[in-house]
């Protein structure tokens, strides 16, 4: 059976989607990828503001999303504050130990460890998911990991 | 207009569409709906329930979706043609399937919210946002600005 819609109002035809609420969008962004939520949120104000709900990472995370979280069993041991905090241990995990972070502190290079802190220091001030996953993709987290305890104890594992 | 019902024992449920159209529909489809749930534990259960922000096409394709959906259960066959008809709806006419999943939303049906919202997600998933636009009838409402902003923040995710 195949019905047609509402037609009345043309300049509703311009404006689709828009009556969905939020929530209804960021249920739809938890079901494609880290990489689709971040590509779709450049569609419109409310797709941008609909990918950054926690409970798209949320699903991200419990499904051991393809292509970022290559591990399922050491999630149990991993303690976490946020989803949010979770999702971005899964991005790097040789920094997971029995549940602990752990910092490669082998590396002499100055000018390296120069560039960690700084990685550090914009990853410690930042809440935008979108800005997390833009250095992630950017295969930057490498580098977060490899910074001091000190700056470590401002994440709030 | 009524749903007929195959077993003379379920119990009617009484609804009108914000067009005025009244729809007999057994209990058990109506109570998919938890709007139509808790109408009901207010005690409405004997007057006409209004749903005010459902048309009567739109209603009639929610209660065919729920009633497939219940089918489906345990029928890879019927899950399958439920799945390929929604992307024949979203394909052929988007505006039909944006009211469809307002009015799902709104009667906050789990399980269609959760399917339409897969189907539309499958739809997605690899579309660039300008073919999404096109494709769905959406508006851009970022200014230049703001999209650049967008686009090179994002610019991992469109390699």
């Amino acid at each position: 059976m195949t019905r047609r819609g509402n037609r009345e109002g043309e300049e509703e035809e311009d404006d689709l989607f828009s009556r969905l609420p939020e929530g209804c969008i960021s249920n739809i962004l938890s079901f494609t990828s880290p990489r689709d939520s971040c590509s779709l949120s450049a569609v419109s104000r409310l797709f941008h503001s609909a990918s950054k709900c926690e409970h798209i990472w949320d699903r991200f995370v419990r499904s051991g999303c393809s292509g970022f979280l290559p591990l399922e069993e050491k999630l149990q041991q991993v303690s976490f504050s946020s989803k949010k905090d979770l999702f971005f241990l899964l991005c790097d995990p040789t920094i997971i130990n029995d549940g602990k972070l752990v910092f490669n502190d082998d590396d002499d290079d100055d000018d390296d460890d120069e560039e960690c802190v700084c990685f550090a220091e914009y990853f410690i001030g930042q809440n935008d998911w979108q800005e997390v996953l833009y250095v992630v993709g950017e295969r930057a987290s490498y580098y977060i990991w490899k910074t001091t305890t000190e700056l470590a104890t401002n994440f709030s594992f | 207009m009524a749903s007929t019902s195959n077993s003379t024992s379920s119990k009617i449920i009484t609804l009108r569409s914000s067009d005025g159209e009244v729809f007999e529909v057994e209990e058990s489809v109506a109570l998919e709906s938890n709007l139509i749930r808790r109408m009901m534990e207010d005690d409405c259960a004997n007057n006409i329930i209004p749903l005010p922000n459902v048309t009567a096409p739109i209603f009639y394709l929610v209660i065919e979706h729920c009633k497939k959906h219940a089918e489906m259960k345990d029928n890879k066959e019927k899950k399958k043609e439920l799945r390929s008809q929604g992307e024949e709806l979203l394909k052929s006419d988007p505006h039909t399937y944006s009211n469809l999943m307002e009015a799902v939303n709104y009667l906050d049906i789990k399980s269609l919210m959760d399917l339409t919202a897969q189907w539309l997600a499958d739809f997605l998933k690899g579309k660039s946002p300008r073919l999404i636009r096109e494709l769905l009838k959406i508006k851009n409402d970022f200014t230049p600005e703001e999209e650049a902003e967008i686009l090179e923040r994002n610019r991992w995710a469109f390699d």
